[in-house]
Protein backbone atom coordinates (compact mmCIF):
# COMPACT_ATOMS: atom_id res chain seq x y z
CA UNK A 1 0.00 0.00 0.00
CA UNK A 2 1.50 3.27 -1.08
CA UNK A 3 1.02 6.11 1.32
CA UNK A 4 -0.22 9.26 -0.30
CA UNK A 5 2.01 12.29 -0.31
CA UNK A 6 -0.84 14.68 -0.88
CA UNK A 7 -4.15 14.55 0.93
CA UNK A 8 -6.91 17.00 0.21
CA UNK A 9 -9.67 17.42 2.75
CA UNK A 10 -12.70 19.61 2.53
CA UNK A 11 -13.40 21.90 5.43
CA UNK A 12 -16.14 24.40 6.01
CA UNK A 13 -14.09 27.39 4.88
CA UNK A 14 -12.59 25.71 1.84
CA UNK A 15 -10.11 22.89 1.27
CA UNK A 16 -7.05 21.82 3.19
CA UNK A 17 -4.11 20.45 1.23
CA UNK A 18 -1.75 18.41 3.37
CA UNK A 19 1.73 17.66 2.07
CA UNK A 20 3.87 14.79 3.25
CA UNK A 21 7.39 15.68 4.31
CA UNK A 22 8.96 13.00 2.12
CA UNK A 23 9.01 12.90 -1.66
CA UNK A 24 10.37 15.32 -4.20
CA UNK A 25 8.79 18.70 -4.70
CA UNK A 26 8.17 17.87 -8.35
CA UNK A 27 6.13 14.79 -7.58
CA UNK A 28 4.26 16.71 -4.91
CA UNK A 29 3.27 19.29 -7.47
CA UNK A 30 2.03 16.65 -9.88
CA UNK A 31 0.04 14.94 -7.19
CA UNK A 32 -1.56 18.20 -6.14
CA UNK A 33 -2.62 18.79 -9.75
CA UNK A 34 -4.00 15.26 -10.05
CA UNK A 35 -5.94 15.61 -6.85
CA UNK A 36 -7.33 19.00 -7.81
CA UNK A 37 -8.48 17.68 -11.17
CA UNK A 38 -10.51 15.01 -9.45
CA UNK A 39 -12.43 17.62 -7.47
CA UNK A 40 -15.08 19.59 -9.24
CA UNK A 41 -15.61 23.33 -9.17
CA UNK A 42 -12.89 25.07 -7.26
CA UNK A 43 -13.00 28.61 -8.55
CA UNK A 44 -13.02 31.07 -5.68
CA UNK A 45 -12.54 28.39 -3.03
CA UNK A 46 -10.11 29.17 -0.23
CA UNK A 47 -7.24 26.80 0.24
CA UNK A 48 -5.19 26.09 3.31
CA UNK A 49 -1.83 24.50 2.76
CA UNK A 50 -0.51 22.26 5.52
CA UNK A 51 3.15 21.55 4.84
CA UNK A 52 3.68 19.62 8.07
CA UNK A 53 7.40 19.04 8.73
CA UNK A 54 8.38 20.01 5.23
CA UNK A 55 10.20 23.25 4.73
CA UNK A 56 9.12 24.98 1.57
CA UNK A 57 11.35 27.62 0.07
CA UNK A 58 9.75 30.89 -0.89
CA UNK A 59 10.06 29.84 -4.53
CA UNK A 60 8.35 26.52 -3.87
CA UNK A 61 5.50 28.03 -1.93
CA UNK A 62 5.04 30.55 -4.70
CA UNK A 63 4.97 27.77 -7.25
CA UNK A 64 2.24 26.01 -5.33
CA UNK A 65 0.41 29.28 -4.92
CA UNK A 66 0.51 29.92 -8.67
CA UNK A 67 -0.62 26.44 -9.42
CA UNK A 68 -3.58 26.83 -7.09
CA UNK A 69 -4.32 30.24 -8.52
CA UNK A 70 -4.47 28.87 -12.05
CA UNK A 71 -7.22 26.54 -10.88
CA UNK A 72 -9.04 29.50 -9.41
CA UNK A 73 -8.13 28.60 -5.82
CA UNK A 74 -7.22 31.26 -3.40
CA UNK A 75 -4.37 30.31 -1.05
CA UNK A 76 -5.41 31.71 2.26
CA UNK A 77 -3.12 30.29 4.87
CA UNK A 78 -0.07 28.14 5.22
CA UNK A 79 0.19 25.75 8.14
CA UNK A 80 3.68 24.69 9.10
CA UNK A 81 4.43 22.17 11.87
CA UNK A 82 0.98 22.76 13.22
CA UNK A 83 1.55 26.50 13.27
CA UNK A 84 -0.80 28.70 11.33
CA UNK A 85 0.81 31.24 9.07
CA UNK A 86 -1.33 33.90 7.50
CA UNK A 87 -0.26 33.93 3.91
CA UNK A 88 -1.03 37.60 3.46
CA UNK A 89 0.76 38.70 6.61
CA UNK A 90 3.69 36.44 5.82
CA UNK A 91 4.10 38.02 2.43
CA UNK A 92 3.80 41.47 3.91
CA UNK A 93 6.34 40.68 6.60
CA UNK A 94 8.74 39.26 4.07
CA UNK A 95 8.35 42.33 1.99
CA UNK A 96 9.13 44.66 4.85
CA UNK A 97 12.19 42.55 5.71
CA UNK A 98 13.63 43.10 2.28
CA UNK A 99 16.29 45.79 2.24
CA UNK A 100 14.75 48.90 0.82
CA UNK A 101 16.84 50.65 -1.71
CA UNK A 102 15.13 54.01 -2.04
CA UNK A 103 15.63 54.48 -5.76
CA UNK A 104 13.98 51.16 -6.54
CA UNK A 105 11.06 51.33 -4.13
CA UNK A 106 10.22 54.73 -5.60
CA UNK A 107 9.16 53.07 -8.83
CA UNK A 108 7.58 50.24 -6.91
CA UNK A 109 9.81 47.58 -8.42
CA UNK A 110 10.25 45.78 -5.13
CA UNK A 111 7.55 43.24 -5.93
CA UNK A 112 8.13 43.12 -9.67
CA UNK A 113 9.81 39.73 -9.66
CA UNK A 114 6.76 38.24 -8.03
CA UNK A 115 4.19 38.53 -10.77
CA UNK A 116 1.51 36.10 -11.79
CA UNK A 117 -0.19 35.90 -15.11
CA UNK A 118 -3.88 35.01 -15.35
CA UNK A 119 -4.55 33.90 -18.89
CA UNK A 120 -8.31 34.15 -18.90
CA UNK A 121 -11.23 36.40 -18.16
CA UNK A 122 -12.23 36.55 -14.50
CA UNK A 123 -15.97 36.05 -14.37
CA UNK A 124 -18.57 36.86 -11.76
CA UNK A 125 -17.82 35.09 -8.48
CA UNK A 126 -14.17 34.47 -9.30
CA UNK A 127 -11.49 36.05 -7.19
CA UNK A 128 -7.74 36.14 -7.49
CA UNK A 129 -5.42 37.21 -4.72
CA UNK A 130 -1.67 37.39 -4.99
CA UNK A 131 0.81 39.18 -2.73
CA UNK A 132 2.84 40.39 -5.75
CA UNK A 133 1.69 41.82 -9.05
CA UNK A 134 -1.16 40.43 -11.12
CA UNK A 135 -1.41 40.61 -14.88
CA UNK A 136 -4.73 39.54 -16.39
CA UNK A 137 -4.85 38.62 -20.06
CA UNK A 138 -8.59 39.05 -20.34
CA UNK A 139 -11.33 41.02 -18.66
CA UNK A 140 -12.32 41.39 -15.02
CA UNK A 141 -16.10 41.14 -15.22
CA UNK A 142 -18.71 42.58 -12.85
CA UNK A 143 -18.76 40.48 -9.69
CA UNK A 144 -15.15 39.34 -10.14
CA UNK A 145 -12.28 40.55 -7.95
CA UNK A 146 -8.60 40.93 -8.62
CA UNK A 147 -6.64 41.72 -5.47
CA UNK A 148 -2.88 42.23 -5.50
CA UNK A 149 -0.32 43.17 -2.90
CA UNK A 150 1.46 44.91 -5.76
CA UNK A 151 0.18 46.30 -9.02
CA UNK A 152 -2.73 45.18 -11.16
CA UNK A 153 -2.45 45.26 -14.93
CA UNK A 154 -5.42 44.15 -17.00
CA UNK A 155 -5.03 43.64 -20.73
CA UNK A 156 -8.76 43.95 -21.18
CA UNK A 157 -11.67 45.71 -19.52
CA UNK A 158 -12.03 46.02 -15.75
CA UNK A 159 -15.73 46.04 -14.91
CA UNK A 160 -15.52 44.37 -11.51
CA UNK A 161 -13.37 45.13 -8.50
CA UNK A 162 -9.66 45.79 -8.70
CA UNK A 163 -7.51 46.29 -5.62
CA UNK A 164 -3.82 47.14 -5.87
CA UNK A 165 -1.57 47.52 -2.85
CA UNK A 166 -3.90 45.31 -0.84
CA UNK A 167 -1.19 44.76 1.77
CA UNK A 168 -0.98 48.47 2.40
CA UNK A 169 1.19 49.86 -0.38
CA UNK A 170 0.10 53.30 -1.52
CA UNK A 171 2.47 53.21 -4.46
CA UNK A 172 0.66 50.43 -6.26
CA UNK A 173 -1.24 51.16 -9.44
CA UNK A 174 -4.12 49.68 -11.40
CA UNK A 175 -3.70 49.93 -15.16
CA UNK A 176 -6.12 48.58 -17.72
CA UNK A 177 -6.83 48.64 -21.39
CA UNK A 178 -10.30 49.87 -20.42
CA UNK A 179 -10.95 50.93 -16.85
CA UNK A 180 -14.62 50.82 -15.92
CA UNK A 181 -14.66 49.18 -12.48
CA UNK A 182 -17.58 48.80 -10.10
CA UNK A 183 -15.07 49.71 -7.44
CA UNK A 184 -11.39 50.49 -7.41
CA UNK A 185 -9.12 50.23 -4.40
CA UNK A 186 -5.54 51.19 -3.87
CA UNK A 187 -4.03 50.57 -0.46
CA UNK A 188 -6.73 51.68 1.95
CA UNK A 189 -8.44 53.99 -0.52
CA UNK A 190 -11.75 53.01 -2.04
CA UNK A 191 -13.29 54.78 -5.02
CA UNK A 192 -16.29 54.30 -7.23
CA UNK A 193 -16.83 55.74 -10.67
CA UNK A 194 -18.91 58.92 -10.55
CA UNK A 195 -22.67 58.30 -10.67
CA UNK A 196 -24.41 58.45 -14.00
CA UNK A 197 -21.21 58.55 -16.00
CA UNK A 198 -21.90 55.18 -17.53
CA UNK A 199 -19.79 55.18 -20.66
CA UNK A 200 -16.58 53.24 -20.74
CA UNK A 201 -13.37 55.08 -21.38
CA UNK A 202 -11.96 54.70 -24.84
CA UNK A 203 -8.32 54.83 -23.81
CA UNK A 204 -6.05 52.74 -21.64
CA UNK A 205 -6.05 54.25 -18.19
CA UNK A 206 -4.07 54.06 -15.00
CA UNK A 207 -5.13 54.67 -11.42
CA UNK A 208 -2.71 55.69 -8.71
CA UNK A 209 -2.63 57.65 -5.50
CA UNK A 210 -1.57 61.25 -5.83
CA UNK A 211 -1.54 63.53 -2.79
CA UNK A 212 -3.71 61.13 -0.86
CA UNK A 213 -6.37 60.60 -3.54
CA UNK A 214 -7.00 58.00 -6.17
CA UNK A 215 -6.62 59.63 -9.57
CA UNK A 216 -7.30 58.08 -12.93
CA UNK A 217 -5.36 59.29 -15.93
CA UNK A 218 -4.90 58.28 -19.51
CA UNK A 219 -2.06 55.89 -19.80
CA UNK A 220 0.89 57.60 -21.41
CA UNK A 221 4.05 55.85 -22.43
CA UNK B 1 -24.81 6.91 -33.77
CA UNK B 2 -23.00 9.35 -31.56
CA UNK B 3 -24.93 12.46 -30.68
CA UNK B 4 -24.07 15.37 -28.47
CA UNK B 5 -25.29 16.38 -25.07
CA UNK B 6 -26.18 20.05 -24.75
CA UNK B 7 -27.07 21.48 -21.35
CA UNK B 8 -29.40 24.47 -21.31
CA UNK B 9 -28.61 26.62 -18.32
CA UNK B 10 -28.81 30.19 -17.01
CA UNK B 11 -28.08 30.57 -13.31
CA UNK B 12 -31.02 32.91 -12.89
CA UNK B 13 -34.47 31.36 -12.73
CA UNK B 14 -37.37 31.97 -15.05
CA UNK B 15 -35.42 33.25 -18.05
CA UNK B 16 -36.53 30.54 -20.48
CA UNK B 17 -34.47 27.37 -20.06
CA UNK B 18 -37.47 25.05 -20.18
CA UNK B 19 -39.11 27.00 -23.02
CA UNK B 20 -35.87 26.79 -24.99
CA UNK B 21 -35.39 23.08 -24.35
CA UNK B 22 -38.93 22.28 -25.48
CA UNK B 23 -38.73 24.42 -28.60
CA UNK B 24 -35.28 23.32 -29.69
CA UNK B 25 -36.06 19.66 -29.07
CA UNK B 26 -39.19 19.92 -31.16
CA UNK B 27 -37.57 22.01 -33.90
CA UNK B 28 -34.64 19.62 -34.22
CA UNK B 29 -36.99 16.69 -34.79
CA UNK B 30 -38.85 18.81 -37.36
CA UNK B 31 -35.49 18.93 -39.15
CA UNK B 32 -35.44 15.16 -39.15
CA UNK B 33 -33.06 14.63 -36.25
CA UNK B 34 -33.61 12.42 -33.22
CA UNK B 35 -33.77 14.37 -29.98
CA UNK B 36 -34.38 13.61 -26.33
CA UNK B 37 -35.11 16.24 -23.71
CA UNK B 38 -33.97 15.49 -20.18
CA UNK B 39 -35.61 17.35 -17.32
CA UNK B 40 -33.17 17.60 -14.40
CA UNK B 41 -35.24 20.02 -12.35
CA UNK B 42 -36.11 17.43 -9.72
CA UNK B 43 -38.92 18.62 -7.48
CA UNK B 44 -39.93 21.40 -9.86
CA UNK B 45 -40.46 19.57 -13.08
CA UNK B 46 -41.99 21.62 -15.88
CA UNK B 47 -40.80 20.30 -19.19
CA UNK B 48 -43.49 17.62 -19.34
CA UNK B 49 -46.18 20.27 -18.81
CA UNK B 50 -44.74 22.62 -21.42
CA UNK B 51 -44.64 19.68 -23.85
CA UNK B 52 -48.15 18.57 -22.88
CA UNK B 53 -46.87 15.14 -21.88
CA UNK B 54 -47.57 15.22 -18.14
CA UNK B 55 -50.33 12.62 -18.27
CA UNK B 56 -48.05 10.10 -20.00
CA UNK B 57 -45.44 9.91 -17.21
CA UNK B 58 -45.06 6.50 -15.60
CA UNK B 59 -41.41 6.44 -14.58
CA UNK B 60 -38.92 9.25 -14.13
CA UNK B 61 -35.17 9.87 -14.00
CA UNK B 62 -34.92 8.94 -10.31
CA UNK B 63 -36.63 5.61 -11.00
CA UNK B 64 -33.96 4.96 -13.59
CA UNK B 65 -31.05 5.58 -11.22
CA UNK B 66 -32.53 3.96 -8.14
CA UNK B 67 -35.44 1.75 -9.02
CA UNK B 68 -33.94 -0.62 -11.55
CA UNK B 69 -36.14 0.81 -14.29
CA UNK B 70 -34.58 0.69 -17.74
CA UNK B 71 -33.85 4.01 -19.40
CA UNK B 72 -36.00 2.97 -22.38
CA UNK B 73 -38.98 2.36 -20.10
CA UNK B 74 -38.85 5.85 -18.67
CA UNK B 75 -38.55 7.62 -22.03
CA UNK B 76 -41.81 9.14 -23.23
CA UNK B 77 -42.29 9.18 -26.98
CA UNK B 78 -43.91 12.33 -28.29
CA UNK B 79 -46.44 11.03 -30.80
CA UNK B 80 -46.70 14.35 -32.63
CA UNK B 81 -43.06 14.43 -33.73
CA UNK B 82 -41.09 11.56 -35.17
CA UNK B 83 -37.96 11.00 -33.08
CA UNK B 84 -38.79 13.22 -30.11
CA UNK B 85 -38.55 11.82 -26.57
CA UNK B 86 -38.69 13.12 -23.01
CA UNK B 87 -37.02 11.82 -19.89
CA UNK B 88 -39.05 13.43 -17.11
CA UNK B 89 -37.74 14.62 -13.75
CA UNK B 90 -39.17 13.29 -10.51
CA UNK B 91 -41.61 15.57 -8.79
CA UNK B 92 -41.71 14.04 -5.35
CA UNK B 93 -38.12 13.05 -4.64
CA UNK B 94 -35.07 14.77 -3.20
CA UNK B 95 -32.69 16.63 -5.47
CA UNK B 96 -29.83 14.54 -4.15
CA UNK B 97 -31.49 11.38 -5.47
CA UNK B 98 -29.32 11.68 -8.59
CA UNK B 99 -25.54 12.08 -8.54
CA UNK B 100 -23.39 13.74 -11.22
CA UNK B 101 -21.85 10.35 -11.94
CA UNK B 102 -25.24 8.73 -12.55
CA UNK B 103 -26.28 11.65 -14.69
CA UNK B 104 -23.17 11.23 -16.80
CA UNK B 105 -24.01 7.58 -17.38
CA UNK B 106 -27.53 8.44 -18.46
CA UNK B 107 -26.25 11.06 -20.91
CA UNK B 108 -23.70 8.66 -22.33
CA UNK B 109 -26.37 6.03 -22.88
CA UNK B 110 -28.73 8.52 -24.48
CA UNK B 111 -26.23 9.91 -26.93
CA UNK B 112 -25.73 6.47 -28.40
CA UNK B 113 -29.36 6.60 -29.52
CA UNK B 114 -30.01 10.25 -30.21
CA UNK B 115 -28.47 13.03 -32.32
CA UNK B 116 -29.24 15.59 -29.65
CA UNK B 117 -29.62 15.17 -25.90
CA UNK B 118 -30.96 18.45 -24.51
CA UNK B 119 -30.64 18.76 -20.75
CA UNK B 120 -32.96 21.26 -19.08
CA UNK B 121 -31.01 22.57 -16.08
CA UNK B 122 -32.62 23.88 -12.88
CA UNK B 123 -31.93 27.46 -11.74
CA UNK B 124 -29.04 28.06 -9.37
CA UNK B 125 -25.52 26.69 -9.09
CA UNK B 126 -26.12 23.92 -6.57
CA UNK B 127 -26.38 20.16 -6.86
CA UNK B 128 -29.00 20.29 -9.61
CA UNK B 129 -26.69 22.39 -11.76
CA UNK B 130 -23.77 20.07 -11.14
CA UNK B 131 -25.91 17.11 -12.14
CA UNK B 132 -27.16 18.79 -15.28
CA UNK B 133 -23.70 19.68 -16.58
CA UNK B 134 -22.04 16.40 -15.58
CA UNK B 135 -22.64 14.63 -18.88
CA UNK B 136 -22.70 17.66 -21.16
CA UNK B 137 -20.47 18.13 -24.20
CA UNK B 138 -21.63 21.68 -24.83
CA UNK B 139 -23.69 24.35 -23.13
CA UNK B 140 -26.29 26.83 -24.24
CA UNK B 141 -26.59 29.73 -21.82
CA UNK B 142 -29.88 31.62 -21.67
CA UNK B 143 -29.87 35.25 -20.60
CA UNK B 144 -32.45 38.00 -20.79
CA UNK B 145 -31.38 41.61 -21.35
CA UNK B 146 -31.18 42.51 -17.67
CA UNK B 147 -28.07 43.25 -15.68
CA UNK B 148 -28.75 40.57 -13.05
CA UNK B 149 -29.35 37.91 -15.69
CA UNK B 150 -26.10 38.74 -17.46
CA UNK B 151 -24.27 38.64 -14.15
CA UNK B 152 -25.61 35.17 -13.41
CA UNK B 153 -24.87 33.98 -16.92
CA UNK B 154 -21.30 35.15 -16.48
CA UNK B 155 -20.99 33.21 -13.25
CA UNK B 156 -22.35 30.15 -15.03
CA UNK B 157 -19.88 30.49 -17.91
CA UNK B 158 -17.09 30.68 -15.32
CA UNK B 159 -18.31 27.47 -13.68
CA UNK B 160 -18.72 25.74 -17.04
CA UNK B 161 -15.19 26.68 -18.03
CA UNK B 162 -13.90 25.43 -14.69
CA UNK B 163 -15.72 22.15 -15.31
CA UNK B 164 -13.90 21.82 -18.62
CA UNK B 165 -16.77 22.74 -20.95
CA UNK B 166 -15.28 24.72 -23.79
CA UNK B 167 -18.13 25.15 -26.23
CA UNK B 168 -20.54 27.61 -24.61
CA UNK B 169 -23.06 29.50 -26.70
CA UNK B 170 -25.48 32.24 -25.76
CA UNK B 171 -29.18 32.70 -26.46
CA UNK B 172 -30.59 36.08 -25.57
CA UNK B 173 -34.29 35.65 -24.77
CA UNK B 174 -37.19 38.07 -24.39
CA UNK B 175 -35.76 40.89 -26.45
CA UNK B 176 -38.34 43.62 -27.02
CA UNK B 177 -37.74 45.16 -30.44
CA UNK B 178 -39.38 48.46 -29.57
CA UNK B 179 -37.29 48.91 -26.44
CA UNK B 180 -34.14 48.03 -28.36
CA UNK B 181 -34.93 50.69 -30.95
CA UNK B 182 -35.50 53.24 -28.20
CA UNK B 183 -32.23 52.25 -26.57
CA UNK B 184 -34.03 51.34 -23.35
CA UNK B 185 -32.83 47.81 -23.25
CA UNK B 186 -29.50 46.39 -22.36
CA UNK B 187 -27.50 46.40 -25.56
CA UNK B 188 -27.03 42.97 -27.15
CA UNK B 189 -23.56 44.10 -28.10
CA UNK B 190 -22.73 44.87 -24.46
CA UNK B 191 -24.04 41.51 -23.33
CA UNK B 192 -21.83 39.66 -25.79
CA UNK B 193 -18.92 41.86 -24.84
CA UNK B 194 -19.15 40.95 -21.18
CA UNK B 195 -19.91 37.28 -21.64
CA UNK B 196 -17.50 36.84 -24.56
CA UNK B 197 -19.16 33.67 -25.79
CA UNK B 198 -20.53 32.87 -29.20
CA UNK B 199 -24.06 34.16 -29.89
CA UNK B 200 -26.32 31.32 -30.93
CA UNK B 201 -29.47 33.35 -31.30
CA UNK B 202 -31.85 36.05 -30.17
CA UNK B 203 -35.47 35.25 -29.26
CA UNK B 204 -38.05 38.04 -29.07
CA UNK B 205 -40.52 38.59 -26.26
CA UNK B 206 -43.65 37.00 -27.67
CA UNK B 207 -47.08 36.33 -26.19
CA UNK B 208 -47.51 33.24 -28.35
CA UNK B 209 -44.89 31.60 -26.12
CA UNK B 210 -47.15 31.88 -23.10
CA UNK B 211 -50.22 30.77 -25.04
CA UNK B 212 -48.45 27.76 -26.52
CA UNK B 213 -46.86 26.86 -23.18
CA UNK B 214 -50.27 26.70 -21.58
CA UNK B 215 -51.58 24.53 -24.41
CA UNK B 216 -48.63 22.16 -24.13
CA UNK B 217 -47.54 22.90 -27.68
CA UNK B 218 -44.13 24.46 -28.24
CA UNK B 219 -44.16 27.75 -30.18
CA UNK B 220 -42.10 26.31 -33.05
CA UNK B 221 -45.23 24.51 -34.29
CA UNK B 222 -46.98 27.83 -34.76
CA UNK B 223 -45.79 29.22 -38.09
CA UNK B 224 -47.03 32.68 -37.10
CA UNK B 225 -45.04 32.83 -33.86
CA UNK B 226 -42.00 35.10 -34.02
CA UNK B 227 -40.33 33.38 -31.08
CA UNK B 228 -41.07 30.08 -32.80
CA UNK B 229 -39.36 31.35 -35.94
CA UNK B 230 -36.31 32.39 -33.89
CA UNK B 231 -36.14 28.94 -32.28
CA UNK B 232 -36.46 27.22 -35.67
CA UNK B 233 -33.47 29.22 -36.90
CA UNK B 234 -31.48 28.37 -33.77
CA UNK B 235 -32.25 24.70 -34.30
CA UNK B 236 -30.92 24.89 -37.86
CA UNK B 237 -27.78 26.50 -36.50
CA UNK B 238 -27.37 23.71 -33.94
CA UNK B 239 -27.86 21.30 -36.81
CA UNK B 240 -24.80 22.77 -38.50
CA UNK B 241 -26.39 25.15 -41.00
CA UNK B 242 -25.18 28.71 -41.34
CA UNK B 243 -28.14 30.96 -40.59
CA UNK B 244 -27.78 34.67 -39.88
CA UNK B 245 -28.98 35.83 -36.46
CA UNK B 246 -32.14 37.96 -36.55
CA UNK B 247 -31.54 40.78 -34.16
CA UNK B 248 -34.55 43.03 -34.53
CA UNK B 249 -33.21 46.47 -35.25
CA UNK B 250 -29.49 46.40 -35.64
CA UNK B 251 -28.97 43.43 -37.93
CA UNK B 252 -25.70 44.30 -39.59
CA UNK B 253 -23.90 45.12 -36.41
CA UNK B 254 -24.69 41.86 -34.72
CA UNK B 255 -24.15 39.74 -37.76
CA UNK B 256 -20.65 41.13 -38.13
CA UNK B 257 -20.07 40.54 -34.51
CA UNK B 258 -21.14 36.92 -34.72
CA UNK B 259 -18.96 36.36 -37.73
CA UNK B 260 -16.05 37.83 -35.86
CA UNK B 261 -16.68 35.58 -32.90
CA UNK B 262 -16.90 32.53 -35.12
CA UNK B 263 -13.57 33.46 -36.63
CA UNK B 264 -12.03 33.87 -33.24
CA UNK B 265 -13.37 30.54 -32.14
CA UNK B 266 -12.20 28.65 -35.20
CA UNK B 267 -8.70 30.04 -35.09
N1 LIG C 1 -39.59 34.73 -25.47
C1 LIG C 1 -40.55 34.73 -24.53
N2 LIG C 1 -41.62 35.53 -24.66
C2 LIG C 1 -42.60 35.53 -23.70
N3 LIG C 1 -42.59 34.77 -22.61
C3 LIG C 1 -41.54 33.95 -22.42
C4 LIG C 1 -40.47 33.88 -23.36
N4 LIG C 1 -39.57 32.96 -22.91
C5 LIG C 1 -40.07 32.49 -21.74
N5 LIG C 1 -41.26 33.07 -21.44
C6 LIG C 1 -42.09 32.80 -20.25
O1 LIG C 1 -41.29 32.98 -19.10
C7 LIG C 1 -41.66 32.05 -18.09
C8 LIG C 1 -40.44 31.29 -17.62
O2 LIG C 1 -39.97 30.49 -18.68
P1 LIG C 1 -39.30 29.07 -18.43
O3 LIG C 1 -40.14 28.24 -17.54
O4 LIG C 1 -38.91 28.53 -19.75
O5 LIG C 1 -38.00 29.54 -17.64
P2 LIG C 1 -36.95 28.62 -16.85
O6 LIG C 1 -35.63 29.29 -17.05
O7 LIG C 1 -37.05 27.21 -17.28
O8 LIG C 1 -37.44 28.78 -15.37
P3 LIG C 1 -36.95 27.95 -14.07
O9 LIG C 1 -35.65 28.58 -13.67
O10 LIG C 1 -38.02 28.17 -13.07
O11 LIG C 1 -36.80 26.53 -14.51
C9 LIG C 1 -42.73 31.16 -18.70
O12 LIG C 1 -43.97 31.60 -18.25
C10 LIG C 1 -42.57 31.37 -20.18
O13 LIG C 1 -43.78 31.20 -20.86
MG1 LIG D 1 -37.35 25.42 -16.05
Amino acid sequence: MITEDVVIRESKGGIIICLDSQGSFLSLKEQILDKLDSLDELIGVQAFLDVGQRKLSRKESNEINNLLMERGLHLKKLVSRGKLVDFKKEAAAEKSKEPTSPSVSETNDSVAEDTILIKRTLRSGQKVFHPGNIVVLGDVNPGAEVVAGGNVLVMGTVRGLAHAGALGSEKAIVAAFRLNPTQLRIGKHITRPPEGEGKEGKEPEMASIKSGKVVIENFKV
Amino acid sequence: MKGKVIVITSGKGGVGKTTTTANLGTALTMLGRKAVMVDTDIGLRNLDVVMGLENRIVFDIVDVVTGGIKLKQALIKDKRFEGLYLLPAAQTKEKSAVSPHQMKNICNDLKKEFDFVLVDCPAGIEQGFKNAIAGADEAVIIAIPEVSSVRDADRIVGLLEAAGLRKNQLIINRIRPRMVKRGDMMDIEDMIDILSVELLGVVPEDETVIVSTNKGEPAVIDTMSRAGEAYRRIARRLNGEEVPVITLGNEDKIFNRVRRMFKLASR
